[in-house]
Parts: C-alpha cells; structure tokens; sequence
C-alpha cells in the first residue's frame, strides 16, 4: 500500500514534464492530427497515444505495473514510447508545408520557433557541461596521478595489484581511465546506496577521504591497513593532511590541485 | 589530436561494418537507401553480437575468447557482404556524386544541423553517474580480460554475476570493439560512439521524414532540422530523450530513448504501408532481437510501444496476421523478460 501511495503515474508526469510544456505541445499536435483528415497519421500517433494512456498511462493500472514489473525507479522510461519529438517534428513541418507564399511561410517557421523556446528548456540551462582539458575528457591531474602511480610501483618493484583512495571524483574517475587500480569502496558507498555500519575500516576512509571530515590517526592507519592501500590522494587545500602523515602516509608529489601520498607501512 | 584521428579512423571502420552488415540481409529487409542500410545494419551487427556475447558471458569466458569470435564473424559477414553486393557497391559508388549533386540545398543545411549535434556532443563533456559504471566496466574488462566478473567501481571480483547488467551485452560488445582497435574505452564511448549515434539518429530522422512525406526529400531534410531544434530545447527534465540525447548517447538506455524507439516508429510506418508484406516484419524482429542487448529496460517498453501501435491496426483494418506478426516479433523480449523474473525471484544465479 506504501508503494501504491508513493509511485504515482502523476508524481512521475511532472518529474518527467520537468520545467517545460512539451507535454502540452505534444497533446496539442494530438488535437491536430485527430482533426486532420490523414487515417495514416491517425494510426501512427493519435491511437497509439490512446492505448499508452488507458495502460501504462492510467493512474489505476500505472502502480501496479510499476511494482509487478519492479520498473518503479524506472517508469519514466515509458514515457519514451510516446515519440513527442518525432511528432512535435512532423506537425510543424506540415505546418511550413501547408502555408503559402514566402512570407506566410517565414511566419509560420518564427512562430513556431518561438513556441518551441518558449515551451522548451535549451540543452545548455541546467545542464554541466564543461570544456575537457583532455582527449579522454578527464581532468590532466588524474591522467598524470596514474602515470606517476605505475611509475612509483615500477621503481618500488612492486607486482600486487595497486589499491588507491581519495576524494570523490578521484575514485569515481580514476577507474574509467584506469581500471588497473583498485579502490577500497565504490559509488554505492559514497552515495549511500550500500550502508557501511560502524566507525573503523571502510567508514573511516569514507569519512577521511569522502566526507572530508578529521578521523584520528590511529583508526586511519589501520584502515588503510586493512584495506592493503598503497596510494592515498588528498586535496592541496586539505587541513588534514598532518593525520594522514601520522597514519603512515609519505608524501611523494603535489599533481595539479592534489597531494599524493605513498602508505609507508605497507 | 592522435586520439582524435585514430578515433575518427574507427569510426569509419565502424561505419562500413555497419554498412556492410546492412547490404548482407538488404534483401530480406528490403533496406534499397544507403541509409536504410545503415539503420538495418546497426541491428543486424548488434542481434549477432549479443548471440555470440551472451553465451560466453553466462560460461565466463575471457573477453579475447569473445573477441575472436566475433572478430571471425564480423570478418565472414563483411567478406559475404562485399562479395554479394559488389555490383550494387560499383553502381552505388559511381551514383553518389550524382546523388550529392541533385540533393536540394535545405539538405546541406540539414547536415550542417547533424555536424553542429555531433560537436556539442563530441566537444563538450559531461560527467554521468551512471557513466562510472558503464565505462568502469568496459576499462575493468579490457585490464582483467573477462566478462562481468569484476565490480567495475571497486575492481574486486563478484561473487556472483549481475544477471541485470551481465544480459544487457552492449558493454561487453563495446569492449570487444575497443579490444579490435586497441582503443581506449573513454575514447569509444566519448568520441565514437557518438559520432556514429548521433549520425544514426538523423539517419532514422531523415528515413522517417522521407516515409512521412514521400517522394520529396527536401520536407524530409527540414523534418530534420525541426527535430534537432526540437531536441536542443527538449532538456525539461533529466529523464527526457533529448537531454540523453546530448548528455548521456553512449548508454544503452539512451540508445533505447533515441534510436530504438525511433527505428520503431520508422519500421511501423512501414508496416502500415505494406502491412501484407515480410520485409517491414523481418525488421521489427531485428529491432526486438537487438533492443534488449543495449538496456533491460526494452523488454518491457518495446512491447508496450509495439502494442500500441499493432492493436488499432489490427482492429481498424481488422487484420488479425498483424497481432500475429507481433507476438512473433515480441518472442525475445518475452524470452528476456521470463529469464529476468527468474533472476530477481533467486531461481538462475551465476556464480563467479
């Protein structure tokens, strides 16, 4: 019943519809097919949207599809069946189409135009995109951090597999570009997807390295130890720095914003 | 701008596998455009793929072992193709400078619309959550030459296969590729991958335009013009297609959104034309064979979209082979979809 009450097809029309109105343009160009005299158009877009709507659309039968085919973080995807680009496209191109003359047509294009800006969100608001310093579209300190971790193991003659920790995009990123290390925890950790209990192991290094919070230098060393770490990063600005010097780390190199230390007692 | 060109290379490459895969069934699928080629093509290539992939996943088999195989069939099938088609290839070859010459001016501008996608996409990065699976994967693959054995976010190994991640093939496919080429993960699936999606998107585009509004390809172009703007000003919420569209193509879930979905509008306005004939059919069980490679989320929003469609046909005309047809073509993601129940239910467990 709490799942029924929770995961409505309404909460996820308006996470889905988000900040703009294309559902409403979509309903319009609905309307505009119904009323046109094209069977075929009606038979690829006007009955199709009314069978989705009395099924995977409707309030009533919405949540228990949802938890039978446990789809409920992914209902939004069913929104997808409905081809609003596809016909928000082909309406509007009837519409240049269908006037006549230049000047009726240039109006009908910047009328159209207008109510897609205004009715839609642009790509570029909301959304963080960034210029990549790199090829791989990774930050330049993390492809140098791995050249410099392989370069250390090579000169330490070390042949184990390479386990590392560090801040949050550093984990997160480090294993796209380079799956020969290891981390301690993954993104389910950081996120909290997956609980770790208690203050020592695993959630100390959570809290030293993702959290940024002060852990004492005891329990941080034997974290380390019992995650068999071999490199830890830490930010430049860090004020913690001092801890992990006490728990057995050596500083090696400062690489762009980040300090990387080496675990001496391992 | 030496991983650049060498990814630009692969794309070329990739292309013409697509292509040549295409040209193989083209006479079952009826695919005459180069276009429709391409379309049919990227599910022909992907249906193989998962059928070769998919056993060797569920055995654990190394991802080299994986690799050569299809390699081996990849290389076969071009050969056939080449060697089937080099009439048609001679000919082709020899129209398309007409063909580019007679194409109308709004179909520059069209192209220009697909280059200026293609550079949003390609230029600018975004950073997904979901990407530090996908690509962690991929990486994690290459490095430990297997299959889904190793937690792509940690590097340890699983105790017992992500059933739910291990039957969507995509990754392991896309690692086999990169594998070929000897090719960065980050720079398949942030580079290549969507240079060749996007392309395919407005293919599909352009082939619905043309099948909306027939014998005049210069509507066709401006169908696509209109989508792309549509797209660019599609980004209402995190879930729509267009902002998967821009932000995450390389995932399988956004090939769902923006291309499979879209192939099957394409293939329905097909079937209603020539609804008696096999080809449009043949098609639609390419796509339903392929859909559940990418995302598991197809086996249930393929059905759905297809049922939508085939149901009024089928009443309107009053044509029952129609809902026939469909469940034929429906068999693999109902296949996908019991196998998914016993999973999550305890019944098929891989360990590792």
């Amino acid at each position: 019943v709490r799942f029924l009450e929770e995961f409505t097809i309404q909460n996820i029309l308006i996470e889905f519809n988000g900040h703009g109105m294309y559902i409403a343009l979509y309903c319009a160009a609905l309307i505009y097919i119904l009323l046109s005299k094209k069977t075929r158009d009606k038979y690829l877009f006007f009955y199709p949207a009314v069978i989705l709507l009395f099924t995977v659309f409707n309030p009533f039968i919405a949540p228990l599809f949802m938890y039978v085919g446990r789809q409920d973080a992914t209902y939004y995807r069913f929104f997808w069946a409905l081809p609003i680009v596809i016909l928000l496209a082909y309406v509007i191109t009837q519409l240049i189409k269908r006037s006549d003359g230049k000047r009726k047509r240039t109006v009908v294009c910047i009328s159209c135009a207008v109510v897609i800006v205004i009715c839609g969100v642009f790509i570029g608001r909301n959304t963080a995109f960034y210029l990549p310093e790199t090829t791989y579209k990774v930050p330049s300190s993390l492809l140098q951090l791995s050249e410099f971790i392989h370069g250390d193991k090579e000169k330490q003659g070390r042949e184990s597999d390479t386990v590392m920790v560090g801040p949050d995009e550093i984990i997160l990123n480090m294993r796209l570009y380079d799956a020969s290390l290891k981390t301690p925890y993954g993104r389910n950790e950081i996120i909290g997807l997956t609980q770790v209990g208690g203050e020592e192991g695993i959630a100390a290094l959570l809290r030293f390295f993702s959290k940024r919070e002060k852990v004492s230098a005891d329990i941080l060393a034997v974290a380390i130890e019992q995650s068999n770490i071999n490199y830890m990063v830490l930010p430049t600005d860090s004020p913690y720095a001092e801890i992990l010097i006490n728990a057995g780390g050596e500083f090696i190199v400062q690489i762009g914003e980040y300090e990387l230390y080496r675990n001496l007692r391992e | 701008v030496l991983n650049i060109i060498y990814s630009i290379l692969v794309c070329i490459v990739l292309f013409i596998i697509l292509l040549s895969f295409g040209a193989l069934v083209s006479r079952f699928t009826l695919s005459h455009s180069i276009f429709s080629v391409f379309i049919v093509g990227f599910l022909f290539f992907f249906s193989i793929s998962h059928f070769i992939v998919l056993p060797m996943v569920l055995t654990k088999q190394t991802l080299l072992t994986a690799s050569i195989s299809l390699l081996i069939v990849t290389f076969i099938c071009v050969i056939f193709s080449i060697i089937l088609n080099r009439k048609k290839l001679y000919i082709s070859l020899k129209k398309l400078k007409q063909y580019i010459k007679k194409m109308p001016k709004i179909f520059y501008v069209a192209t220009a619309v697909v280059a200026f996608q293609m550079i949003i996409v390609v230029c600018f990065g975004y950073n997904d959550a979901d990407d530090y699976y996908y690509t962690a994967e991929m990486s994690t693959s290459l490095h430990t030459d297997t299959l889904n054995l190793y937690d792509p976010y940690t590097g340890n190994v699983l105790s017992t296969l992500n059933l739910r991640y291990a039957v969507a093939t995509f990754t392991m496919v896309c690692s086999i590729i990169c594998k070929w080429f000897s090719l960065h993960p980050l720079l398949f699936t942030r580079i290549v991958l969507p240079i060749i999606l996007i392309m395919l998107v407005n293919v599909i585009y352009f082939e619905i335009g043309k099948n909306l509004f027939p014998k005049n390809v210069e509507w066709a172009c401006v169908f696509i013009i209109v989508a792309c703007v549509v797209n660019i000003f599609g980004n209402q919420s995190i879930y729509t297609s267009s902002r998967f569209l821009f932000t995450r193509i390389a995932q399988g879930k956004s090939i769902l959104a923006n291309v499979l979905i879209p192939i099957l509008i394409l293939f329905c306005i097909k079937i209603y034309k020539k609804r008696s004939n096999r080809a449009p059919w043949i098609n639609m069980f390419l796509l339903t064979l392929s859909g559940n490679m990418f995302t598991l989320s197809s086996m249930f929003v393929i059905p759905i979209a297809l049922g939508s469609f085939c149901v009024p046909m089928a009443i309107g005309k009053r044509d029952v082979s129609v809902i026939r047809n469909m469940l034929i073509c429906l068999i693999p993601c109902i296949v996908t979809i019991i196998l998914y129940y016993l999973h999550i239910s305890g019944l098929i467990m891989v360990s590792v």
